[in-house]
């Protein structure tokens, strides 16, 4: 058995990898209000584990694969804009969040927790099932690379290559959805956030190609977690956070002195 | 000379084929593009030409030749061209349905795609659609109509913007279902089942994302979700580029290339992935002048020497003068002749 923190610092390692790969689909199809969407399904979900008491993991799991499925099919049926269902979704999920916390009497300090996680108190069957996950999706990613390079360029010229385009547009949905949410319970929102989206907005400073950005992002990822992991043990400071402002004084000096006018 | 054909490079053979009839020949206008060898300094030797021959190897642009048998025809379209030519037996005519197939056809071009349809070497497919109604979410944006296009046939479609033009495209592109009707496509004037990428659909507009993906990597997805593997794929990649003369900017990330050369990179992909039948909706947005004159002469040189099937939606009256093709017209939910 693993102490606390080499769990804590493994699931996170694996996140660094899983999570910028994630978030090149996620920042290149401009998804940006779905792990908004994500983040207000985890609270819902979280307050109906609560009030239920069924574990929150899989609520949170299904309940945001089923927000998913859902705004994915609107977007796809009905050209709905996916900013705006999104919206209907990340309001929705407050409310009933708001209303459950209330009919179970449960503290929105425990509510909250969920969005906040802690890599350091991880179970072992939850690092398990992350491990997991993380190997699922990282393969699907790279067995399907050239369509999934395709689709991201052009979803038209990908379709004219005979790529079932409406089908790989659900896959990356539901398959981001799963690890955004999944992330979100075990490592907490602010983690996420970071992992997912500032190795790859950093990434975007050096345009080098699309092997390159996914390479770099990862690198990036765990260059930010091994930076958090050590400046949070070393002035006892929460490793999200210690990341998060790494990271975004990076994004800023490389905004100051890398990009182009 | 035991080869039928040998091409030399000085005193060194650089190329020899001993197929039938006009195959050689062929077989050579791709070696010389794969090996993009200046063809003034070689000699071509060959053991028999008539005319079809001759018409071919002057097409291909040699200027050094010696044919063992040649033919009265062939002899004059060799002075025709300035081909400085020896033989070792002069006769009257080659007896071969071909001379006669060509008889009382001077342009050297209309000779070359003659033998090349001849040669089963078109690339291009029929198209029939049959009273098609297509258009979005059931809703008809083109109702009835019935167009035939026969195999490396080429037509712009005209209209105004909403009239149907990019619908017809993408329900031909079968990007889009159609609503009543049918679409057949035949080889050879059989029907023809599609395989992937044999419809090739080019969409300026959408390519405008700044998505940092370079051109190779544009090439080599495309190759891999059709198949091709290894070598192969590196061999196809090459040439497709080369043909268009994109190979230099096969390293570059394809956004930050101009209107133009995201044409010729486009065009290559359409030829790497062997496309039959090339749809090109709008293909002169965001390009300036000298971007639409090499996209006009890329066009023509591609339909000249492969012949797929285009069809063009287009609105820009000097592109369409100067591409001299066919066109129509839509406007009423219909095709006016």
């Amino acid at each position: 058995m693993l102490p606390p923190i080499q769990k804590g610092l493994l699931a996170l390692l694996v996140a660094a990898i899983v999570l910028p790969v994630c978030g090149i689909p996620l920042v290149e199809q401009n998804l940006l209000p779905l792990r908004l969407m994500l983040m207000h399904g985890a609270l819902f979900a979280g307050s109906l584990a609560i009030y239920t008491g069924i574990s929150s993991t899989l609520l949170i799991v299904i309940i945001n694969t089923f927000f998913v499925i859902i705004i994915t099919w609107l977007g796809d049926k009905k050209q709905i804009d996916f900013g705006r269902i999104s919206s209907f979704f990340m309001i929705s999920s407050l409310g009933g969040a708001a209303i459950l916390t209330h009919l179970g009497s449960a503290s929105s300090q425990s509510i909250l927790s969920i969005l906040w996680g802690s890599p350091y108190l991880l179970t072992l069957p939850e690092i398990i099932f992350f491990f997991f996950w993380s190997i699922l999706v990282l393969t699907l990613f790279y067995i399907f690379r050239s369509r999934l390079k395709l689709f991201l360029f052009d979803s038209l010229l990908a379709k004219s290559l005979g790529i079932n385009t409406k089908v790989m547009n659900y896959l990356i949905n539901i398959f981001i959805g799963i690890t955004v949410a999944v992330s979100m319970k075990l490592l907490g929102a602010l983690l996420v956030d970071v992992l997912l989206i500032l190795p790859v907005v950093l990434a975007g400073f050096w345009k080098k190609g699309q092997n390159f950005y996914y390479k770099l992002s990862i690198v990036l990822g765990l260059i930010l977690v091994v930076t958090g992991s050590f400046g949070s043990l070393k002035y006892d400071l929460p490793v999200s956070g210690v990341m998060a402002v790494a990271g975004s004084g990076f994004f800023l000096i490389l905004l100051i002195f890398k990009e182009k006018k | 000379m035991d080869n039928s054909l040998e091409i030399y490079s000085g005193r060194e053979i650089i190329y020899t084929n001993t197929g039938h009839w006009l195959y050689p020949l062929f077989d050579l206008e791709i070696f010389l593009e794969e090996e993009n060898l200046n063809i003034d300094g070689l000699i071509l030797k060959d053991k028999i030409a008539g005319r079809a021959a001759a018409s071919i190897i002057s097409y291909l642009g040699f200027k050094k030749v010696h044919i063992g048998l040649l033919s009265k025809l062939g002899l004059d379209v060799f002075n025709k061209y300035n081909v400085e030519i020896t033989w070792d037996k002069l006769i009257d005519r080659v007896k071969c349905k071909t001379e006669s197939i060509l008889e009382g056809i001077d342009s050297i071009e209309e000779v070359y795609t003659i033998l090349k349809k001849r040669a089963g070497l078109f690339h291009g497919l029929e198209i029939n659609c049959r009273e098609l109604t297509c258009g979005y979410s059931n809703i008809p944006v083109l109702e009835n109509i019935s167009l035939t296009l026969n195999e490396g046939d080429t037509l712009i479609l005209r209209g105004d913007n909403g009239s149907g033009k990019t619908t017809l495209l993408k329900s031909i592109g079968k990007l889009l279902p159609i609503i009543n009707g049918q679409i057949v496509f035949k080889k050879n004037s059989e029907e023809y089942s599609l395989h992937k990428g044999e419809i090739g659909y080019l969409d300026q507009s959408r390519n405008s994302k700044n998505m940092p993906i370079l051109v190779k990597e544009i090439m080599e997805s495309t190759a891999d979700v059709l198949g091709l593997k290894g070598e192969d794929k590196q061999y196809q990649i090459d040439i497709s580029l080369r043909r268009t003369g994109a190979i230099d900017l096969k390293d570059k990330l394809y956004y930050e290339l101009s209107g133009g050369e995201r044409q010729r990179v486009n065009l290559a992909r359409l030829i790497c992935q062997k496309a039959r039948v090339f749809l090109l909706d709008e293909p002169t947005t965001f390009l300036d002048s000298n971007g639409i004159e090499t996209l006009t002469n890329l066009l023509k040189d591609i339909h000249k020497r492969e012949r797929p099937t285009i069809i063009i939606a287009s609105h820009d009256r000097e592109f369409i003068k100067s591409l001299g093709w066919g066109t129509v017209f839509i406007q009423n939910k219909e095709i006016q002749y």
